[in-house]
């Protein structure tokens, strides 16, 4: 496994421990390796509880992993000090499951949004900031109007959006999109991954999602990895997984998902 | 007696510090016996307002109007007390997320036999015996070990099945699923669907399924309601509505679905933002006319008695 993609990891492994009285070791994720060229979409798919998730916040650094090293770019940027990981958040961003708690339910959109450019130093001064954002929402479909609203008076789809639209104002390079769409509605779901799609390709980003509806992989992602127990146990085309696959996990995740 | 629901001009509306707000509105229609109702749309549209009305199961600021009747019972009109005789004994609920639907600090197996004896006081070895049957036939191996546990200690996939277990304790004629497949990986869901399936077939074929998970619909269903904003825009049976949508708003979610290519429904169409009054779905239709804006359509009655809410079917 090489490190020349735009986002790569290598043997990351995370455990912990449960149990007061017997404590049990478990492993959360166990040498994982994989690699993401620059402009792709790579989707991870497994049940819940395989490890997915954690292999998001182990990239972005919100939990640190216990071995293994993550890239951006052919540079690492796992184990770096808080300082130098605030340059590397521009160009790695995280969308999450869901969008309401990604906000904070006592500031205004447009506070939320503009707080991200301000922290990053993202163009010179509210109103430049503010041309940018109204720039974004008319990108992603959103209505100006909703920058004087609260979290609680906008719905899913929008909140999601919004989530969005503030990574996209710090110009990142990779979006990890961890379940971004589970909890919303087909027709919800598709405008927000045809919009993704879209951004890909006029912004040339880079994708990691995290989903386990394999169709919605299979639709959007260049290749797909399947995760069983923390571990990435196959890698592979749409294709390669859904017609040829070669794990007795990945043939029954495919035959419950297309029962239907 | 025939025992289906029958709604008519059913509504419901929340009264708000912000004034009314109305989840459902004029809903004209039929749960046949022994068929599976599938009633889909987006969040927010009103299909678990719709189930939980029926049942009454509303927060306090919420009023009901227009009329539902089971059987011949009206249930609008019962009082608490005679409702709760029809809950769960006669209309049970399987509902939305299980892990919050049981309570963590009471052992399964009391839950179970709870669930019989407030409604029959004394039979606490015949819901024993019952909840094990349920159990063993909804997957669970070992139902003695799992009924002496709590619901924290067990996994996602059994809390799923333990709830569809309550809800079949008092052998009820209708059965409420809620959203039973939300947010479950492909697995479980399979698992949920073969749990339902096993319940139309040998409990009861009296079921109204909420979801909005179009695949599971189509599966279960015989009949399918479509809601948009409180109001149903289409009904008809699964292959009339699913295969063939008439409504707008049907075709757009029909096609919104990855396997027929996703491709998303118009969002609000620029200047017709604050229009309100015409039909429902209005903003976002690739069809509207100008009488769409300005009147609200009635529903048409079409062949096979489909029912679509739109003025191409007048």
């Amino acid at each position: 496994m090489n490190n020349d993609g735009m986002l790569s990891v290598r043997h990351l492994s995370k455990s912990y421990t449960r149990g007061v009285v017997r404590r049990q070791r478990v492993d959360a994720v166990k040498d994982v390796s994989f690699s993401i060229p620059a402009g792709t979409a790579m989707g991870i798919a497994g049940n819940s509880g395989c490890g997915k998730s954690t292999i998001a916040r182990m990239i972005m650094g919100l939990i640190p992993p216990d071995d293994g090293a993550v890239f951006l770019d052919g540079r690492q940027i796992s184990g770096l000090k808080a300082g130098e990981m605030k340059t590397v958040r521009r160009q790695i961003q995280i969308i999450f499951q869901h969008p309401e708690s990604s906000l904070d339910p006592r500031r205004k959109i447009i506070e939320s949004v503009l707080e991200a450019m301000e922290i990053h130093g993202v163009k010179q001064g509210r109103a430049q900031r503010e041309a940018r954002v109204e720039e974004l929402f008319e990108m992603l479909g959103l209505h100006t109007r909703l920058f004087q609203r609260y979290p609680h008076q906008i719905s899913g789809g929008e909140a999601q959006r919004i989530v969005i639209a503030r990574a996209l104002t710090l110009e990142p390079k990779v979006l990890i999109l961890d379940e971004p769409t589970s909890m919303l509605d087909a027709s919800i779901q598709a405008h927000i991954l045809t919009l993704l799609k879209t951004l890909q390709e006029a912004l040339g980003l880079t994708y990691l999602l995290i989903s386990h509806d394999l169709e919605v992989l299979c639709w959007f992602c260049d290749r797909i990895g399947i995760m069983t127990g923390g571990a990435l146990i196959e890698t592979g085309t749409r294709t390669e997984i859904l017609e040829k696959p070669e794990q007795p996990f990945t043939k029954k995740l495919v035959e419950s998902f297309f029962a239907f | 007696m025939g025992k289906e629901i029958k709604v008519c001009e059913f509504g419901v509306t929340f009264h708000t510090a912000h004034g009314p707000v109305s989840a459902v509105r004029d809903v004209n229609t039929v749960f046949r016996e022994g068929e599976v109702t599938g009633l889909i749309g987006e969040s927010g549209s009103g299909k678990s307002v719709l189930g939980m009305a029926i049942l009454q199961l509303l927060p306090a600021n919420a009023r009901i109007e227009g009329s539902c009747l089971y059987g011949d019972t009206e249930l609008t009109a019962l009082s608490e007390k005679e409702m709760e005789q029809i809950r769960g004994n006669e209309i049970a609920l399987i509902p939305q997320n299980p892990v919050e639907s049981l309570n963590p600090v009471l052992r399964i197996g009391r839950q179970l036999t709870e669930a019989m004896t407030i409604h029959a006081p004394g039979k606490k070895a015949e819901a024993k015996q019952r909840y094990q049957d349920l159990m063993s036939r909804l997957g669970f191996s070992r139902p003695e070990l799992v009924s002496r546990q709590y619901s924290f200690q067990l996994s996602g996939g059994m809390n799923q099945r333990m709830i569809a277990v309550l809800g079949l304790m008092n052998r009820p004629v209708w059965m409420i699923a809620d959203e039973p497949t939300k947010g479950l990986d492909a697995i479980l869901r399979r698992q949920v669907y073969e749990v339902l399936q096993e319940i139309t077939m040998r409990d009861t074929r009296n079921m109204i399924l909420i979801t909005h998970d179009v695949a599971l619909a189509r599966k279960l269903s015989q009949k399918i309601l479509v809601l948009y904003q409180g109001e149903i825009l289409e009904q008809g049976t699964v292959a009339d509505v699913l295969d063939h949508p008439a409504h707008p708003y049907t075709r757009g979610l029909i096609g919104s679905l990855p396997k027929n290519g996703m491709k998303p429904i118009g969002q609000p169409l620029k200047g017709r933002e604050d229009i309100t009054g015409g039909c429902v779905f209005y903003l976002r239709c690739p069809q509207a006319t100008k009488r769409c804006r300005q009147e609200h359509p009635r529903e048409s009655g079409l062949e096979n008695g489909r029912k679509v809410r739109c003025f191409l079917y007048e």
